[in-house]
């Protein structure tokens, strides 16, 4: 055991940057960026509307289509769906690995990306937000609908702490969107629904046309052996679930137990 | 706050025991009494310096060994010969303490000033001590266990060690006594996370031939001995994350082989069908970029050294997706609107307002 007489660590690395999890439709109201020194070579951060600040990021989703949109080298761009809506994923020569993994997908397909944002003003003033990724993987259905499980918990959890645990930039998104971001918790429990009806294995009907064709991925992932922890008979249970059901889980309205409900709601108030 | 009297009656608990014969009764409590009394109303001494000053006073004028009197004193706290700390419990650096551990390992003392040095171990976990050669410490032999009294945790960039110093009692276990410890324990530290991120030097690598050196070599060239052929070695150095902490992690070649399936012969064969040692790692890292590990090992500095690992995408949903989900929400007591897709870009935005009923 050489190892265990090596005290000597370095230990003024810098610590890497967390990737934070974050759907979509956040992501994309994600314009204000800032940095937290003058230093040329600092981190950019967005500030997530839900009030934390984000500089690395772990998404993930369906490649529904690649595109080679280079004018004079290849540069890839791929959108990636996920339940709340589109990741727009570009990699060009700077981002080697990425490029060479991305040319690999065959839509449509999971991936997990892990990368950074980058906004853009347009010619008309907005701003939009796509992803530099740094690494693409190739993944199964059960570790997509694992990050969209993830990705909900930690944005309801935003929602509620980012005030105390973040206030700074929690005060500077209030600022910059106008809200405070509360509405993504509608967003998470949008995405946990999706969830459950994905747990069906059928086709999402009222969903994202580019979801349309996950179906084929749906049924080849399970047999391929590594992956094969959750355990079918759940699908089984899933299926089974009404729409009521769903909808009392997910305090819709118009899904009955409306007296439960609004008692609840009033009593808070 | 303490009368005199109860503050008399526990000075009198903690140094009567250390007292010599022929001057016990000299300070029974009542003469401890008396004594605090003069600190506190006669000289004005506080009353909490007067019970340091006076417990010094009388170890002084009684002759007792100070020293001995301190190390039995955190002995307390620290364990005992019956009831022993365990090692992951030694992580208060200056503490003394008592522990029975088996000698794991003995290693080659580097100074003459060093008797032995090695690897402790017992069910907890193990440590490095150090004996020094001035403290005249017995021959301690691998396998053995020992009761250490009275040893001290030292600690450097949080990695803790024991020192075996004068004061320290070292009583030898047969191997079939009760006390002899059977299986060594190892501090382990659990990860769950997706992996994010492969660090150079992964894959293939080439170590260095010198026996007793395991430098990775580049471009044929260990950095202390000099040009050489390097014996390859398959191993993972990455990064997983858990969206709220990152750890780097250390696969060795069996670890490696458990999770991506590859050994070091199919490894060897890849890189030279491909006429490119890092083949190897790019193969490894398209197999595990954004797949989600649990991994569980002792932790060497920055890197958890994975001697455990599994793949296990669906751990959250092992009790069903819709228990899952309904214990989220209810956690955050949800209550809320239901969405659709197409509304999701006309979210309602609030200001303020708690969204979810219950709390915010």
């Amino acid at each position: 055991m050489a190892a265990a007489d090596n005290t000597a660590q370095e230990t003024d690395v810098p610590s890497r940057e967390v990737a934070k999890r974050v759907f979509a439709a956040e992501l994309n109201r994600a314009t204000y960026t800032f940095k937290t020194s003058q230093d040329e070579r600092a981190p950019v951060y967005v500030a997530l509307p839900t009030g934390e600040r984000a500089n690395r990021i772990c998404i993930a989703g369906t490649v529904t289509e690649i595109e080679d949109v280079g004018e004079n080298a290849e540069y890839l761009r791929a959108r990636v769906v996920d339940p709340t809506g589109t990741f727009w994923v570009y990699a060009g020569e700077y981002q080697a690995d990425a490029l060479n993994q991305l040319r690999k997908v065959q839509p449509p397909e999971f991936v997990t990306i892990v990368g950074k944002s980058r906004t853009y003003k347009t010619d008309d003033g907005s701003v939009n937000v796509s992803v530099v990724p740094e690494d693409v993987g190739a993944v199964s259905i059960e570790t997509r609908n694992a990050w969209v499980y993830e990705t909900a918990a930690r944005t309801l959890e935003r929602v509620h702490t980012a005030r105390e645990t973040s206030p700074k930039v929690a005060t500077l998104a209030r600022e910059q969107y106008g809200h405070d971001g509360s509405s993504f918790a509608h967003v998470a429990a949008y995405a946990l629904q999706d969830l459950l009806e994905a747990g069906t294995h059928n086709p999402v009907e009222d969903a994202h046309e580019e979801r349309l064709s996950d179906t084929d991925s749906d049924i080849d992932t399970p047999t391929d052996g590594t992956t094969d922890d959750v355990d079918e008979s759940e699908d089984v249970e899933s299926k089974t679930l009404s729409q009521a059901e769903l909808g009392r889980q997910l305090g819709d309205p118009s899904a009955g137990n409306l007296e439960q409900r609004y008692a609840h709601d009033h009593s808070v108030e | 706050m303490n009368s005199l009297r109860e503050d008399a009656r526990l000075l009198h608990e903690q140094v009567g025991p250390h007292l010599p014969e022929d001057c016990a009764d000299d300070y029974d409590v009542d003469a401890i009494e008396t004594l605090f009394d003069s600190y506190v109303n006669t000289y004005r001494v506080p009353r909490g310096a007067a019970f340091d000053s006076v417990r010094n006073h009388v170890l002084r004028e009684a002759g007792v060994d100070t020293d001995s009197f301190w190390a039995s004193v955190r002995d307390d706290d620290q364990g005992t010969a019956d009831d022993p700390l365990p090692l992951a419990e030694c992580i208060i650096d200056g503490a003394w303490v008592t522990v029975r551990a088996k000698i794991v390992e003995l290693w080659e003392p580097r100074t003459d000033s060093i008797h032995q040095v090695g690897l402790i171990g017992d069910e907890s976990g193990r440590m490095k001590f150090v004996a020094w050669s001035k403290s005249n410490p017995p021959v301690l032999e691998e396998g053995t266990t020992y009761t250490f009294k009275n040893v001290v945790v030292d600690e450097y960039d949080e990695n803790y060690s024991l020192k075996i110093n004068s004061r320290s009692e070292i009583v030898e276990h047969a191997g079939d006594s009760p006390e002899a410890v059977n299986t060594v324990g190892t501090k382990t530290t659990v990860y769950e996370g997706v992996f994010v991120a492969m660090q150079s030097q992964s894959g293939l690598i080439r170590r260095c031939t010198d026996p007793e050196c395991t430098r990775v070599i580049q471009q044929g060239e260990c950095s202390e001995h000099g040009e050489n052929e390097g014996k390859y070695d398959l191993r993972i150095k990455g990064v997983l994350d858990n969206g709220e902490s990152v750890q780097e992690c250390l696969f060795t070649a069996g670890m490696t082989e458990a999770v991506v399936g590859i050994n070091l012969e199919e490894a060897m064969q890849m890189a030279s069908d491909a006429l490119d040692i890092s083949v190897v790692e790019r193969r490894l890292t398209e197999q595990l970029i954004g797949h989600r590990f649990t991994v569980e090992g002792p932790l060497l500095g920055r890197y958890l050294l994975v001697d455990e690992v599994s793949e296990v995408p669906g751990r959250v949903f092992s009790q069903g997706y819709q228990t899952a989900v309904e214990g989220l929400l209810s956690e955050y007591d949800y209550d809320g609107p239901g969405l659709t897709v197409e509304n999701i870009d006309d979210l309602p935005q609030t200001y303020d307002v708690p969204v979810a009923a219950g709390k915010n």
